[in-house]
């Protein structure tokens, strides 16, 4: 059987589109223990992109949708499929290139679903795409996630703090620090056992609108394998950008803090995906670092950082939809389109690239304050 | 349109008064540790009554955690 060369060209995408999911989300597990200090930077990354992998490993049951019923994959066929998938794939990694420039934590998910719908749109028509399912299971919860997990953060920083009221501090953060290695590392895994599982979806869902594999069908070994891979390989390399954003960008972090705040995360993800309530991780997360700034008395938070995170997330659905209708457009068009997208996506990548080497976030400066705030106490200067 | 505003109550009930668990029993374990240190001089007697109550806070927080990897590995 002749397999066309889109096939390959979504899978080489979607596994891209892991890796860079697997990048910006590094953050959400991980900035708080960077920024106290519970783990050295490259350690974190290390145990997060480990943690991640066996998450791929751990749940394999993956949707028979990749977008919850947002768009009507059920219009895709062999003709048009891929390059709805190829379109939103690449829609989803240049909001996600350009939000890490910018180091702001947006959501992946949000982002794959908004080139979902663009694409789906300029290739079925808007009647594919149900809206109200877009503001229950996208935009509510992203608006009902970061409350609900900053005031659980805020609620156990309290907890944390007033038991703690008269132990030395020295004694005090390191409890807390050893307590944020496993809460971070519980975060990690529940990202892995969603995330990669996204992929896989995707790659699968091409392989059944192309005949290779039957429908309602698991995915292949090798996909499972590949997405695992992608995902750690992201969450090693380590969106530094982001972290520092997450870690010291919104307020300065004690262990306490970071502790509660990585609790409140896992407890939000893990209830959420248990009561049948999806919330979104990279919301749950920014909001539980939020919650923690603000349940510490005397701590700062700087709501002009939160005011930019809050519209990056506003503008991530649209504007992923905008790229994803280009892509999926154009690439659908021949060959030579599909090559022209593909070109267009890694010449974006490229500029990125050389534009963050201009200011680079390394696992070295990723702890530095900003240099705009005022001289809060850090996490060194609180040890 | 179908809001689910159960679920999200819940949802909602269920990570603040799990956090506040948490973090609460894990707090309470620290506080022990660090009164220890700061105590050593006292008698050997009641250092050692104190000494179980720390290890059993992070005990139970343990557990929690192993709930919370079941419920991921589960799910």
């Amino acid at each position: 059987m002749q397999v066309p060369l889109i096939v390959y060209v979504v899978v080489a995408t979607a596994l891209a589109f892991d890796f860079t999911n697997g990048f910006h989300d590094t953050a959400n597990a991980m900035a708080p223990s960077i920024a106290t200090g519970a783990f050295k930077p490259k350690t974190a990354v290390a145990v997060s992109a480990l943690l991640n992998l066996i998450g791929a490993f751990l749940s394999v049951k993956v949707a028979s949708t990749i977008s919850g019923g947002i768009v009507d994959e059920s219009k895709f066929h062999a003709g048009t499929g891929p390059y709805i998938v190829f379109g939103a794939l690449l829609g989803a990694i240049i909001w996600n290139l350009l939000t890490w420039y910018l180091g702001i934590p947006s959501s992946s998910s949000h982002a794959l679903f908004g080139g979902l719908i663009g694409a789906t749109w300029v290739a079925v028509g808007g009647s594919a795409v149900d809206f109200s399912v877009v503001v229950q299971k996208v935009l509510l919860p992203a608006a009902v996630s970061p409350i609900i997990a900053g005031v659980a953060a805020a609620t156990g920083t309290m907890i944390a703090y007033r038991t703690n009221e008269g132990i030395r501090k020295k004694q005090v953060s390191r409890g807390f620090r050893a307590g944020q290695n496993i809460s971070a590392s519980l975060v990690s895994l529940a990202h892995g056992t969603n995330d990669a599982q996204k992929t896989m979806g995707v790659i699968t869902l091409t392989f059944i609108l192309a005949g290779i594999q039957p429908a309602h069908s698991s995915p292949y070994l090798w996909v499972v394998l590949a997405c695992g891979l992608a995902i750690a390989l992201g969450t090693y390399t380590g969106g530094w950008r982001i972290i520092k954003t997450l870690g010291t960008g919104i307020t300065a972090l004690d262990s306490p803090q970071g502790f509660a705040a990585e609790t409140a995360a896992s407890a939000a993800i893990l209830a959420s995906s248990h009561l049948g309530y999806a919330l979104s991780t990279t919301q749950v997360c920014s909001g539980a670092v939020i919650g923690a700034g603000l349940g510490k008395s005397g701590a700062e938070v700087r709501w002009s950082t939160a005011g930019r995170i809050l519209i990056a997330w506003v503008v991530t659905l649209p504007a992923s939809a905008v790229f994803g209708a280009l892509a999926g457009k154009l690439s659908s068009s021949g060959v030579a389109g599909t090559f022209v997208v593909a070109g267009v996506g890694i010449a974006v990548a490229a500029g990125v690239f050389v534009l963050s080497r201009r200011n680079p976030v390394t696992a070295h400066n990723v702890t530095d304050t900003p240099a705009v705030a005022p001289a809060l106490p850090t996490a060194e200067a609180a040890i | 349109m179908n809001i689910q505003w159960g679920e999200m109550l819940q949802v909602f009930g269920a990570t603040v008064a799990s956090t506040a668990l948490l973090v609460g029993v894990f707090s309470v374990g620290v506080r022990g540790l660090g009164k220890q240190a700061g105590t050593k001089k006292d008698d050997g007697e009641s250092a050692n009554i104190s000494d179980a109550g720390p290890v059993l806070c992070f005990v139970l927080s343990f557990v929690i955690v192993l709930y919370g990897i079941y419920l991921i590995i589960a799910k």
